[in-house]
């Protein structure tokens, strides 16, 4: 009977660290929807014009761009990895985009065409630091640092000096127009999302982007497919890369590589922020959402206040400081590179 | 019962470097039946399920499944050909529904457009959770929702199916210690899963280091020892006290722990744990270490001796109670602090990944726990670093090229002794040696032992958790003994007293 | 078992090496053919050019490399540096001479911050510097107004030194930067925070188990880093008499380039603080070769990007099977 006792007293010790362990992780699920609540609610009364219709269609057409480079983002952090390519990526993606449309430096005309090719180029560069991750097995974060640096000078050089001006109607038209009192750029970002939602929840994709995240060893027990997987989630990026290199250029009405600056950084404070774990495994499209929500009250408020834009980043720096913190797991002798 | 032959295993060898950790394995395994494994922690049965679902390969020997060769090369293949196995440390991905758990990596039959049928992966998990009487479970949960035996019953439920879908021929699913985190009513729901798969044909390895349980459920049990199988009998008229004196190592003469070398040891108490806690792993420990002594620890994996080491070396927190050293009462925020505030130091188990920097000269690695011995005018010199270890190669007879060698390409036995030499080095006077003798050849062996008895009659204090339960008598004067983190007893071992393993042991399981 | 550590072991030695050669020779290679396209390369005046160009990438790599040997990395240098350089301009002009030790003393706070958020608040090093790369980045900003700030005549006394040239080839500036890295070197090889700055690198469980001050290892290479880049400012400032605030953005991945290309390995635990002096070198030929034979200087990134991947590429341990990269 004595030993029943013994059983029982680590075992249940065991048990309900585990739960509370759940519980604070349940609690840390629901915290960024929480945030938001009370960040509309704060800034509703503190900041004037903030709660009216028009800081709304404001709200999100800003949310466009951050969302969509953020959902790209979301995978790659999914399976504990990050990228910061997108700094010169999207920069290169709208200055050759530009320069492909009806613009003021050259006599191309190509449209939509254009808009592809662009695309397709962000994709064959994110393939390609996938696979010189995969099979260099380099950090992503070192490839992506420097394959980002060799794009963004591609950027500055496939212009020379002056950045091309879009003089595309149809795109020139697409920056401001808005359907249904949303502007276009929205949709697509909304489209993005409904892909990413998909892609995450009701394909093995999703699925096994969150195995390698939690446990790659596991992953690989299972029988996932790590390489492919890994792979398939650079060409994810690339696309959402392209099409923020697209936006952007639209948005801005030229092809420059200032498209791509200030870009990554938000997008990571997105994921972050919306509870996506910097290690992996935890979180996904969903809270990505709430998380570029947030960053976009944030920023859109702190210029309602009159906070000077320079302070913006400064901002995000402390919040995603803050976000990591509380969400990383502690203990003194894990190990944090 | 006409009984089917499903895997033969014969002379199954798996060499390590430096251990031999199987040695000829011989074994069958039949359909209907439950195959108990029992042993000690190293006596080889874990590896021998490794070989079998694939995560390992066997240095020699052959596996035949259904009379065919049987060689898989990853768990995935094994469960293709009909062998699973439930994980002592789970395997399933938090994040991830109980349905998308179960069929993870085998959705194929879910998918239609590359979308997978959630509905229908739902239902069909639901089943399967329901033909093992798991009601309390929904399908579409995330793991991490669930409580850990839930967990475990997602777990199971998950090999039980994937085997299942070979079934048939009939399949074996291996349990390792499934039990340790159920209660005794899901133990018991367990067993009937058990013997429910059983009766269709297929066979269950269950391993536990509760007897008990494996004399409850097994028809059939194998008893393992130092990587040999050592008996193999069916269930019947067994008592516990037959099964302790099999699973037992034998026993070394005195001679190969230098026996007659130890002393006894000094009145003044050097450390003192008092109620020690460290919430889910060990409670209310109280143990005094002398000056000059060798205190053994036992007690099987998860009996948390291991934590214990850890926490008093500063490596974790203690969640209550007290360590009080030369009567003074401390706190370690790392083992830095340990060493330095109150001369504490470990030689860790995994010596490769904990014990030694690899990359680094024999040198380097002995200056590194204190830097202080080998300063000249307050600035590291590498000469005195040489000399130093010049010192100690000769003293502990480490076989080295010369000092700049490093440590990294040394064979486990000599890596281990640059480790002691380290030790030395630092000057601490209590030590906490986990598995000093791991991975290292016999030779070596004995000589770490002595190495052991000369730190001992400097006057230093450790505390050891030795490779084997013989070689823990054998080194200390007393030996305490945990189980589910409590202290169950203490035994005194002088030279000419030494207690009977299986002694211990009962009071272990 | 053995013998397949034993190869590898001695390819990942080898791999430190051959970095090191592949530095060396492109140093060389790239001095001749840029001799070749315009002799002046190697006149004394162009030295002394490079010497004064390579000062504040040299400071700045070789506090990076303190970073990068534990096996981190530190994202913020390229903003401490430009805020750095904003302060100097500022500090010069209303307290003088004080401003040196001020920027100084803010470099050590801006790298301990950060190795401070890195240890204490669990939070990875790229995470944590990338964030304070966006608070000083916003400081320099509101500093400046947004805009470069030039010194005014009145302080020019106190930056002249920045001019003078020892030997008359030898600016003051490049042994300031010298004494620096010497400082720096001598740290890493004679003090124990210094080795096991190293070891950490290596074997950070190990390092923590043997007893050493991990995490104080950790907060000094990170300080090194913060006290390297504000110094790498104050050079910037006191070279162009200006503050721009962004004059040192382009340089956080010439400092880690610079690193790496003197052998230190991206993942930890190889390489010398010293070597990091032939880095610096190779990547200031370029930058100041380029000039001088007149390529557009647009094709600094891409080439130093790449000549990045192509040294990390070198210098990592590929051939480790399981080994789990993120």
């Amino acid at each position: 009977m004595e030993k029943q006792v013994h059983v029982s007293r680590i075992g249940e010790e065991f048990k309900q660290e585990m739960k509370k362990q759940s519980q604070r992780e349940r609690f840390i699920s629901w915290a960024p929807v929480g945030i938001l609540a009370f960040l509309v609610v704060l800034f509703s009364i503190i900041a004037q014009g903030f709660f009216s219709l028009t800081n709304l269609q404001n709200l999100l057409k800003q949310l466009a761009i951050p969302l969509v480079m953020s959902l790209g983002l979301t995978f790659v952090i999914l399976m504990g990895s990050t990228d910061l390519s997108a700094q010169g990526l999207a920069g290169f993606v709208g200055a050759i985009m530009a320069l492909m449309v009806v613009n003021s430096k050259n006599a191309n005309n190509m449209g939509f065409l254009g808009i592809l090719i662009a695309v397709v180029a962000a994709i064959l560069v994110t393939a390609i630091s996938g696979i010189i991750h995969i099979k260099g097995k380099l950090p992503t974060f070192m490839v992506s640092y420097a394959v980002s640096s060799i794009m963004q000078g591609f950027a500055v050089l496939s212009y020379k000096g002056e950045p091309a001006l879009i003089r595309d109607e149809f795109f020139t038209t697409m920056s401001q127009g808005s359907f249904l009192g949303i502007p276009y750029l929205t949709y697509i970002a909304l489209a993005m999302f409904v892909i990413a939602y998909v892609l995450q929840f009701k394909t093995r994709f999703g699925s096994y982007v969150m195995a390698i995240g939690d446990n790659e060893g596991i992953a690989k027990n299972i029988g996932v497919n790590i390489d492919l997987t890994k792979f398939k989630v650079f060409l994810w990026l690339g696309v959402c890369i392209g099409l923020v290199g697209f936006m952007g250029a639209v948005r801005l009405g030229r092809g420059e590589v200032g498209i791509g600056s200030n870009l990554v950084f938000p997008a990571i404070t997105s994921v972050v922020v919306g509870g996506t774990s910097l290690s992996g495994g935890k979180g996904g499209v969903v809270n990505t959402l709430v998380g570029a929500m947030i960053v976009t009250v944030i920023n859109n408020a702190l210029v309602l206040l009159g906070v000077s834009p320079y302070v913006q980043q400064a901002v995000q720096g402390m919040i995603i400081i803050a976000a990591v913190a509380i969400s990383i797991p502690h203990g003194k002798n894990l190990i944090v590179k | 019962m006409e009984r089917k032959l499903l895997m033969t295993i014969r002379g199954v060898t798996k060499q390590y470097p430096g251990t031999l950790a199987l040695n000829n394995i011989d074994m069958d395994v039949y359909g209907g039946e439950v195959l108990g494994l029992i042993g000690e922690n190293g006596a080889g049965k874990s590896t021998l399920m490794k070989i079998m679902i694939g995560a390992e390969t066997a240095t020699s020997g052959t596996l035949e499944m259904h009379g065919k060769p049987y060689a898989p090369h990853t768990p995935i293949e094994a469960m293709k050909l009909g062998v699973g196995m439930v994980f002592q440390e789970q395997s399933l991905i938090m994040n991830l529904t109980v349905a998308q758990n179960i069929y993870i990596g085998r959705e194929e039959q879910y998918v239609k457009h590359a979308l997978v049928d959630t509905r229908r992966m739902n239902e069909d998990a639901q089943k399967v959770l329901q033909g093992l009487e798991i009601t309390n479970i929904k399908s579409g949960t995330r793991v991490n929702r669930l409580d850990f035996a839930d967990r475990q019953m997602v777990e199971i439920a998950k090999v039980f199916d994937s085997v299942g879908a070979s079934e048939g021929e009939g399949s074996i699913i291996l349990l390792d210690e499934p039990t340790s985190v159920l209660s005794e009513k899901e133990i018991q729901q367990l067993f009937r899963h058990v013997r429910r798969l059983c009766t269709r044909g297929n066979a269950v390895i269950f391993v536990s280091h509760k007897l008990d349980e494996v004399m409850e459920i097994a028809d059939r049990i194998c008893v393992f020892k130092d990587g040999c199988k050592v008996d193999e009998m069916p269930n019947e008229n067994l008592d516990e006290g037959i099964l302790y004196e099999k699973m037992v190592g034998k026993t070394a003469s005195g001679e190969y722990y230098h026996v007659a070398r130890q002393r006894v040891p000094e009145q003044d108490v050097v450390l003192e744990l008092r109620k020690l806690c460290k919430r889910g792993y060990f409670a209310d420990v109280d143990l005094q270490l002398h000056k000059g002594e060798i205190l053994g620890i036992c007690g099987v994996v998860g009996s948390g001796k291991e934590d214990l080491c850890a926490v008093i070396c500063g490596d974790e927190d203690p969640t209550g109670g007290e360590i009080l050293v030369r009567g003074q009462s401390q706190r370690f925020a790392s083992p830095s602090q340990a060493r330095k505030a109150a001369s504490i130091l470990s030689v860790p188990r995994e010596r490769r990944v904990e014990g030694i920097i690899g990359e680094l000269s024999a040198y380097e690695n002995i200056c590194m726990s204190n830097f202080d011995g080998v300063r000249q005018n307050g600035v590291i010199s590498d000469k005195l670093a040489k000399v130093q270890a010049e010192k100690y190669v000769q003293e502990l007879s480490i076989k080295l090229p010369s000092v700049n060698q490093r440590v990294g390409r040394l064979s486990g036995g000599n890596a281990q002794k640059v480790v002691f030499a380290r030790i030395l080095a630092s000057g601490c006077d209590i030590l906490i040696l986990d598995h000093p003798t791991r991975g290292v050849d016999v030779g070596a062996k004995t000589e770490i032992y002595s190495i052991i008895r000369d730190i001992a009659d400097q006057g230093k204090s450790l505390i050891v958790l030795g490779d084997t339960l013989d070689e823990t008598i054998g080194l200390s004067n007393r030996v305490a003994v945990m189980k589910d983190g409590e202290i169950t007893k203490m035994f005194d071992a002088p030279p000419d007293g030494k207690p009977e393993q299986v002694d211990i042991v009962k009071y272990m399981m | 078992m053995e013998s397949v550590k034993n190869i590898r072991n001695k390819a990942s030695m080898d791999r430190e090496t051959l970095t090191k050669i592949f530095s060396l020779i492109s140093t060389i290679v790239i001095s001749v053919v840029f001799c070749a396209m315009n002799p002046s390369f190697l006149g004394t005046k162009n030295i002394t050019n490079l010497l004064r160009d390579m000062s504040p990438v040299l400071v700045m790599a070789c506090g990076e490399a303190y970073v990068l040997m534990l096996g981190s990395i530190d994202l913020s240098t390229g903003t401490v540096a430009s805020c750095a350089a904003v302060m100097m301009t500022v500090l010069l002009q209303s307290v003088g001479a004080w401003a040196y030790p001020i920027v100084i003393l803010y470099g050590v706070f801006a790298g301990t911050m950060n190795g401070v958020l890195h240890t204490k608040l669990g939070v990875p090093s790229f995470i944590a510097t990338l964030s304070t790369q966006a608070i000083w980045q916003s400081a320099a900003y509101l500093l400046s107004g947004g805009q470069p700030l030039s010194l005014l005549p009145a302080a020019w006394p106190l930056v002249n030194w920045a001019k003078v040239n020892v030997l008359d080839c030898i600016p003051l500036l490049f042994l300031a930067a010298l004494v620096v890295l010497l400082i720096y070197s001598f740290v890493s090889r004679y003090t124990g925070i210094g080795r096991t700055v190293k070891s950490v690198g290596s074997n950070e469980r190990a390092t923590w188990l043997m007893g050493q001050n991990v995490h104080g290892a950790k907060i000094l290479a990170f300080m090194f880093s913060g006290l390297g880049a504000a110094i790498g400012g104050i050079f910037f400032a006191v070279k162009a008499k200006s503050g721009i605030p962004t004059v040192g953005v382009q340089y956080n991945m010439l400092g880690i380039a610079a690193a790496v290309l003197g052998g230190v390995q991206m993942t930890g635990g190889k390489g010398s603080i010293f070597m990091t002096l032939l880095g610096a070198l190779l990547i200031t030929i370029i930058q100041n070769g380029m000039n001088v034979v007149g390529v557009d200087g647009l094709w600094q990134q891409i080439i130093f990007g790449a000549l990045l991947l192509a040294a990390i590429f070198m210098n990592s341990d590929k051939d480790h099977k399981g080994l789990i990269v993120k």
